[in-house]
Protein backbone atom coordinates (compact mmCIF):
# COMPACT_ATOMS: atom_id res chain seq x y z
CA UNK A 1 0.00 0.00 0.00
CA UNK A 2 0.98 3.54 -1.19
CA UNK A 3 1.43 5.90 1.41
CA UNK A 4 1.75 9.92 -0.03
CA UNK A 5 2.19 11.62 3.47
CA UNK A 6 2.74 11.17 7.03
CA UNK A 7 1.57 14.09 8.74
CA UNK A 8 -2.41 16.04 8.58
CA UNK A 9 -2.69 16.74 4.79
CA UNK A 10 -5.55 17.74 2.47
CA UNK A 11 -4.87 14.86 0.34
CA UNK A 12 -5.26 11.61 0.35
CA UNK A 13 -3.11 8.68 1.96
CA UNK A 14 -4.85 5.97 0.20
CA UNK A 15 -6.34 6.14 -3.24
CA UNK A 16 -10.06 5.69 -2.86
CA UNK A 17 -10.54 3.58 -5.72
CA UNK A 18 -8.23 0.73 -3.95
CA UNK A 19 -10.34 0.95 -0.87
CA UNK A 20 -13.39 0.74 -2.89
CA UNK A 21 -11.39 -2.43 -4.97
CA UNK A 22 -11.04 -3.87 -1.53
CA UNK A 23 -15.00 -3.77 -0.78
CA UNK A 24 -15.42 -6.38 -3.12
CA UNK A 25 -17.14 -9.84 -1.66
CA UNK A 26 -14.09 -11.65 -2.01
CA UNK A 27 -12.14 -9.35 0.38
CA UNK A 28 -14.24 -8.83 2.98
CA UNK A 29 -11.74 -10.71 5.55
CA UNK A 30 -9.49 -8.23 4.77
CA UNK A 31 -11.82 -5.62 6.62
CA UNK A 32 -12.85 -4.63 10.18
CA UNK A 33 -15.45 -2.43 10.89
CA UNK A 34 -15.90 -1.21 14.49
CA UNK A 35 -18.70 -1.85 16.63
CA UNK A 36 -19.57 2.02 16.50
CA UNK A 37 -19.31 2.32 12.56
CA UNK A 38 -21.42 -0.35 12.57
CA UNK A 39 -24.00 0.78 14.77
CA UNK A 40 -24.08 4.24 13.32
CA UNK A 41 -24.06 2.92 9.59
CA UNK A 42 -27.35 0.98 10.99
CA UNK A 43 -28.84 3.58 12.83
CA UNK A 44 -28.48 6.15 10.46
CA UNK A 45 -28.36 4.68 6.75
CA UNK A 46 -30.16 1.24 7.50
CA UNK A 47 -26.80 -0.77 6.46
CA UNK A 48 -27.12 -3.71 9.15
CA UNK A 49 -24.51 -6.18 8.22
CA UNK A 50 -20.65 -5.80 7.24
CA UNK A 51 -21.67 -6.87 3.99
CA UNK A 52 -24.09 -4.90 3.21
CA UNK A 53 -21.52 -1.93 4.01
CA UNK A 54 -19.20 -3.01 2.00
CA UNK A 55 -21.23 -4.35 -1.05
CA UNK A 56 -22.95 -0.19 -0.39
CA UNK A 57 -19.33 0.95 -0.88
CA UNK A 58 -18.03 -1.05 -3.76
CA UNK A 59 -21.50 0.04 -5.60
CA UNK A 60 -20.33 3.48 -5.39
CA UNK A 61 -23.02 3.90 -2.60
CA UNK A 62 -21.15 7.27 -1.34
CA UNK A 63 -21.81 9.59 -3.61
CA UNK A 64 -20.33 13.15 -4.09
CA UNK A 65 -17.30 12.39 -1.74
CA UNK A 66 -15.33 14.98 -0.60
CA UNK A 67 -11.84 14.59 1.26
CA UNK A 68 -12.04 16.22 4.89
CA UNK A 69 -8.22 15.65 5.51
CA UNK A 70 -6.05 12.44 6.15
CA UNK A 71 -4.21 12.27 9.77
CA UNK A 72 -2.14 9.81 11.72
CA UNK A 73 -4.42 7.29 13.69
CA UNK A 74 -3.48 8.64 17.30
CA UNK A 75 -4.56 5.60 18.86
CA UNK A 76 -1.98 3.60 17.12
CA UNK A 77 -0.19 1.66 20.24
CA UNK A 78 2.88 1.11 18.12
CA UNK A 79 4.08 5.06 17.38
CA UNK A 80 7.38 3.62 15.01
CA UNK A 81 4.71 2.88 12.18
CA UNK A 82 2.47 5.17 12.21
CA UNK A 83 -0.60 4.71 10.45
CA UNK A 84 -2.59 7.37 8.30
CA UNK A 85 -6.75 7.61 8.22
CA UNK A 86 -8.44 9.27 5.72
CA UNK A 87 -12.19 10.79 6.43
CA UNK A 88 -13.87 11.89 3.43
CA UNK A 89 -17.79 13.21 3.71
CA UNK A 90 -20.37 12.07 1.70
CA UNK A 91 -24.06 12.21 0.40
CA UNK A 92 -26.69 9.26 0.05
CA UNK A 93 -30.11 10.22 -0.75
CA UNK A 94 -30.79 13.03 1.27
CA UNK A 95 -28.22 12.10 3.65
CA UNK A 96 -24.91 13.47 4.33
CA UNK A 97 -22.76 10.76 6.00
CA UNK A 98 -18.93 10.75 7.02
CA UNK A 99 -17.12 7.97 6.65
CA UNK A 100 -12.96 7.38 8.23
CA UNK A 101 -10.79 4.39 7.06
CA UNK A 102 -7.10 3.43 7.35
CA UNK A 103 -5.25 0.85 6.52
CA UNK A 104 -2.82 -1.46 8.33
CA UNK A 105 -0.51 -2.81 6.10
CA UNK A 106 1.45 -5.25 8.87
CA UNK A 107 -1.88 -7.11 8.94
CA UNK A 108 -2.77 -6.45 5.22
CA UNK A 109 -6.10 -5.08 6.69
CA UNK A 110 -8.44 -2.32 5.89
CA UNK A 111 -10.25 -0.85 8.98
CA UNK A 112 -13.73 1.09 9.11
CA UNK A 113 -13.47 3.32 11.93
CA UNK A 114 -16.60 5.46 11.74
CA UNK A 115 -19.50 5.23 9.88
CA UNK A 116 -21.63 8.29 10.77
CA UNK A 117 -23.50 10.84 9.81
CA UNK A 118 -21.75 14.40 8.65
CA UNK A 119 -21.12 16.89 11.57
CA UNK A 120 -22.77 19.57 8.56
CA UNK A 121 -25.99 17.55 7.99
CA UNK A 122 -28.01 20.04 9.24
CA UNK A 123 -26.85 22.65 6.65
CA UNK A 124 -31.02 22.79 5.01
CA UNK A 125 -31.57 24.47 8.90
CA UNK A 126 -28.55 26.39 8.52
CA UNK A 127 -29.35 27.92 5.69
CA UNK A 128 -33.04 28.43 5.80
CA UNK A 129 -32.01 30.41 8.79
CA UNK A 130 -29.66 31.96 7.04
CA UNK A 131 -32.00 33.52 3.90
CA UNK A 132 -34.26 34.71 6.91
CA UNK A 133 -31.60 36.84 8.08
CA UNK A 134 -31.89 35.31 11.65
CA UNK A 135 -27.93 34.37 11.73
CA UNK A 136 -27.12 37.63 11.38
CA UNK A 137 -29.83 39.40 13.11
CA UNK A 138 -28.53 37.68 16.47
CA UNK A 139 -24.95 37.32 15.20
CA UNK A 140 -24.59 33.63 15.26
CA UNK A 141 -23.32 32.59 11.72
CA UNK A 142 -20.88 29.77 12.31
CA UNK A 143 -20.59 29.02 8.70
CA UNK A 144 -23.33 25.81 9.60
CA UNK A 145 -20.71 24.19 11.74
CA UNK A 146 -22.55 22.31 14.61
CA UNK B 1 0.19 -22.23 17.31
CA UNK B 2 -2.33 -19.11 16.00
CA UNK B 3 -2.64 -16.67 18.60
CA UNK B 4 -5.76 -14.62 18.22
CA UNK B 5 -4.67 -10.56 17.67
CA UNK B 6 -6.36 -7.57 16.95
CA UNK B 7 -7.03 -6.72 13.28
CA UNK B 8 -6.14 -3.11 13.91
CA UNK B 9 -2.94 -2.89 15.41
CA UNK B 10 -1.86 -6.61 15.97
CA UNK B 11 -1.61 -6.76 19.76
CA UNK B 12 -2.63 -9.90 21.28
CA UNK B 13 -4.14 -8.36 24.40
CA UNK B 14 -7.55 -8.83 23.78
CA UNK B 15 -10.65 -9.85 25.30
CA UNK B 16 -13.55 -11.39 24.14
CA UNK B 17 -16.76 -11.53 25.66
CA UNK B 18 -20.68 -11.51 24.40
CA UNK B 19 -23.24 -9.28 24.58
CA UNK B 20 -27.66 -9.03 23.99
CA UNK B 21 -28.66 -7.20 20.63
CA UNK B 22 -31.65 -6.23 19.83
CA UNK B 23 -32.51 -6.34 16.49
CA UNK B 24 -35.57 -4.52 15.21
CA UNK B 25 -38.26 -5.29 12.01
CA UNK B 26 -40.67 -3.24 10.84
CA UNK B 27 -44.34 -4.41 12.20
CA UNK B 28 -42.89 -7.48 13.58
CA UNK B 29 -41.11 -5.92 16.72
CA UNK B 30 -37.89 -7.10 17.66
CA UNK B 31 -35.46 -10.19 18.75
CA UNK B 32 -32.54 -10.41 20.52
CA UNK B 33 -29.40 -11.98 20.21
CA UNK B 34 -26.22 -12.98 21.68
CA UNK B 35 -22.95 -11.71 19.95
CA UNK B 36 -19.55 -11.79 20.52
CA UNK B 37 -17.66 -8.55 21.08
CA UNK B 38 -13.49 -8.30 20.79
CA UNK B 39 -11.92 -5.49 22.97
CA UNK B 40 -8.34 -4.57 22.45
CA UNK B 41 -6.64 -2.93 25.59
CA UNK B 42 -3.79 -1.84 23.08
CA UNK B 43 -5.71 0.44 20.41
CA UNK B 44 -9.28 0.27 22.17
CA UNK B 45 -10.98 -1.22 19.15
CA UNK B 46 -14.05 -2.74 20.34
CA UNK B 47 -15.60 -5.73 17.19
CA UNK B 48 -16.49 -8.79 16.17
CA UNK B 49 -12.76 -9.22 14.95
CA UNK B 50 -12.96 -13.02 13.61
CA UNK B 51 -15.78 -12.57 11.64
CA UNK B 52 -18.20 -14.75 14.01
CA UNK B 53 -21.20 -12.69 14.35
CA UNK B 54 -22.10 -11.72 10.29
CA UNK B 55 -23.78 -14.79 9.89
CA UNK B 56 -25.88 -14.94 12.52
CA UNK B 57 -26.85 -11.25 12.22
CA UNK B 58 -27.68 -11.98 8.18
CA UNK B 59 -29.81 -15.38 9.15
CA UNK B 60 -31.75 -13.30 12.77
CA UNK B 61 -32.68 -10.49 10.38
CA UNK B 62 -33.81 -12.99 7.53
CA UNK B 63 -36.12 -14.45 9.74
CA UNK B 64 -37.27 -11.33 11.27
CA UNK B 65 -38.43 -9.96 7.40
CA UNK B 66 -40.33 -13.39 6.60
CA UNK B 67 -41.90 -13.12 10.08
CA UNK B 68 -43.10 -9.62 9.23
CA UNK B 69 -44.08 -10.59 5.82
CA UNK B 70 -46.92 -13.23 7.56
CA UNK B 71 -47.82 -10.17 9.89
CA UNK B 72 -48.50 -7.66 7.14
CA UNK B 73 -50.65 -10.18 5.43
CA UNK B 74 -52.35 -11.02 8.53
CA UNK B 75 -53.51 -7.63 9.04
CA UNK B 76 -54.65 -7.75 5.92
CA UNK B 77 -56.51 -10.85 6.52
CA UNK B 78 -58.03 -9.58 9.60
CA UNK B 79 -59.45 -6.41 7.91
CA UNK B 80 -60.83 -8.40 5.41
CA UNK B 81 -58.70 -7.13 2.54
CA UNK B 82 -58.53 -10.81 0.54
CA UNK B 83 -54.91 -11.41 -0.66
CA UNK B 84 -56.36 -12.03 -3.86
CA UNK B 85 -57.60 -8.74 -4.52
CA UNK B 86 -53.75 -7.30 -3.29
CA UNK B 87 -52.74 -9.47 -6.28
CA UNK B 88 -55.03 -8.38 -8.58
CA UNK B 89 -54.54 -4.39 -7.62
CA UNK B 90 -50.91 -4.89 -7.76
CA UNK B 91 -51.03 -6.72 -11.26
CA UNK B 92 -49.05 -9.68 -8.80
CA UNK B 93 -49.19 -13.54 -10.05
CA UNK B 94 -51.88 -15.14 -8.21
CA UNK B 95 -51.06 -16.91 -5.13
CA UNK B 96 -47.55 -15.11 -4.72
CA UNK B 97 -49.10 -13.79 -1.10
CA UNK B 98 -50.28 -17.45 0.12
CA UNK B 99 -47.07 -18.57 -1.07
CA UNK B 100 -45.32 -15.76 0.75
CA UNK B 101 -47.31 -16.30 4.23
CA UNK B 102 -47.06 -20.08 3.62
CA UNK B 103 -43.40 -19.73 3.38
CA UNK B 104 -43.51 -21.78 0.55
CA UNK B 105 -41.32 -19.31 -1.36
CA UNK B 106 -39.76 -16.01 0.44
CA UNK B 107 -40.65 -12.71 -0.19
CA UNK B 108 -37.61 -10.55 -2.36
CA UNK B 109 -36.43 -7.17 -0.68
CA UNK B 110 -39.04 -5.65 -3.28
CA UNK B 111 -41.60 -7.42 -2.75
CA UNK B 112 -41.05 -7.07 1.11
CA UNK B 113 -40.64 -3.07 0.06
CA UNK B 114 -43.90 -3.34 -1.15
CA UNK B 115 -45.98 -5.06 1.48
CA UNK B 116 -44.41 -2.30 4.04
CA UNK B 117 -45.83 0.35 1.89
CA UNK B 118 -49.33 -0.94 1.49
CA UNK B 119 -49.41 -1.61 4.82
CA UNK B 120 -48.53 1.73 6.03
CA UNK B 121 -50.57 3.23 3.38
CA UNK B 122 -53.54 1.20 2.10
CA UNK B 123 -55.20 3.73 0.21
CA UNK B 124 -52.01 3.13 -2.50
CA UNK B 125 -53.63 -0.25 -3.69
CA UNK B 126 -56.80 2.19 -4.35
CA UNK B 127 -54.12 3.97 -6.55
CA UNK B 128 -53.28 0.54 -8.09
CA UNK B 129 -56.51 -0.03 -9.16
CA UNK B 130 -56.98 3.29 -10.47
CA UNK B 131 -54.25 2.71 -12.52
CA UNK B 132 -51.99 4.81 -11.09
CA UNK B 133 -53.38 7.47 -12.11
CA UNK B 134 -51.81 10.91 -11.03
CA UNK B 135 -55.19 12.77 -10.07
CA UNK B 136 -57.07 9.88 -8.25
CA UNK B 137 -54.26 9.25 -6.57
CA UNK B 138 -53.89 12.46 -5.56
CA UNK B 139 -57.93 12.85 -4.44
CA UNK B 140 -57.61 9.15 -2.50
CA UNK B 141 -54.34 10.52 -0.83
CA UNK B 142 -56.61 13.64 0.32
CA UNK B 143 -59.46 11.86 1.28
CA UNK B 144 -57.35 9.22 3.58
CA UNK B 145 -55.89 12.32 5.56
CA UNK B 146 -58.91 14.39 5.76
CA UNK B 147 -60.56 10.62 6.92
CA UNK B 148 -57.65 10.49 9.42
CA UNK B 149 -57.44 14.48 10.67
CA UNK B 150 -61.34 14.02 11.21
CA UNK B 151 -60.83 10.92 13.34
CA UNK B 152 -57.89 11.74 15.68
CA UNK B 153 -58.14 14.42 17.99
CA UNK B 154 -55.43 17.08 17.39
CA UNK B 155 -53.39 18.31 20.24
CA UNK B 156 -55.68 21.28 21.17
CA UNK B 157 -58.60 19.01 21.08
CA UNK B 158 -57.22 16.80 23.73
CA UNK B 159 -56.40 20.62 26.03
CA UNK B 160 -59.82 21.61 25.15
CA UNK B 161 -61.70 18.41 26.14
CA UNK B 162 -59.35 18.26 29.28
CA UNK B 163 -60.47 21.85 30.27
CA UNK B 164 -64.25 21.63 29.57
CA UNK B 165 -64.46 18.06 28.85
CA UNK B 166 -65.31 15.78 26.02
CA UNK B 167 -66.94 17.70 23.06
CA UNK B 168 -68.98 15.85 20.05
CA UNK B 169 -66.67 16.54 16.80
CA UNK B 170 -68.92 17.38 13.45
CA UNK B 171 -68.58 14.97 11.21
CA UNK B 172 -67.09 16.17 7.40
CA UNK B 173 -68.33 15.03 4.36
CA UNK B 174 -65.10 13.91 2.77
CA UNK B 175 -67.01 14.01 -0.34
CA UNK B 176 -67.77 17.44 -0.08
CA UNK B 177 -64.37 18.16 0.74
CA UNK B 178 -63.28 16.77 -2.44
CA UNK B 179 -65.42 19.59 -4.48
CA UNK B 180 -63.40 22.31 -2.88
CA UNK B 181 -60.05 19.83 -3.69
CA UNK B 182 -61.35 19.99 -7.00
CA UNK B 183 -61.74 23.59 -7.32
CA UNK B 184 -58.32 24.27 -6.35
CA UNK B 185 -56.28 21.80 -8.12
CA UNK B 186 -58.04 21.93 -11.81
CA UNK B 187 -59.00 25.56 -11.95
CA UNK B 188 -56.27 27.78 -12.97
CA UNK B 189 -54.72 30.36 -10.84
CA UNK B 190 -56.22 33.36 -12.37
CA UNK B 191 -60.08 31.52 -11.99
CA UNK B 192 -59.31 31.02 -8.04
CA UNK B 193 -58.67 34.85 -7.15
CA UNK B 194 -61.78 35.88 -9.35
CA UNK B 195 -63.72 33.25 -7.07
CA UNK B 196 -61.61 34.99 -3.96
CA UNK B 197 -63.10 38.41 -5.52
CA UNK B 198 -65.80 37.38 -5.81
CA UNK B 199 -65.90 35.77 -2.13
CA UNK B 200 -65.19 39.24 -1.00
CA UNK B 201 -67.69 41.13 -2.49
CA UNK B 202 -70.29 38.84 -1.29
CA UNK B 203 -68.87 39.55 2.12
CA UNK B 204 -69.07 43.33 1.58
CA UNK B 205 -72.65 43.18 0.64
CA UNK B 206 -73.20 40.68 3.60
CA UNK B 207 -71.83 43.79 6.14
Amino acid sequence: MMYYYKQLKKSPSYKFSDFKKACRKKNKNNFFITYDALEDADKYFNLRTKNQILDFIYNDGLENKILINAKIWDKNPNKNKPIMVDSYKFETGNRKGYIAFMYNDQRNKWIIKSFKLSEDTNDQMYYALKDAGILKQFNIDNGGKI
Amino acid sequence: MNKKSCPVCGSEEIIEKKKTISISEPFVGQDNIEVFENICYSCKSRGDFFNQNESLLEETIKELKQKSVKRILEYFIDKKISMSSIERALEMPQRSLTKWKNNSSKASSAGIALLRFIRLFPWLLEVAENKYDFKMAQKIQINDSINKLHTQKSVAGWIEEFNYGPREYPKIDAAETFLTVDLITEDSESTVISKENNIEEELLIAS
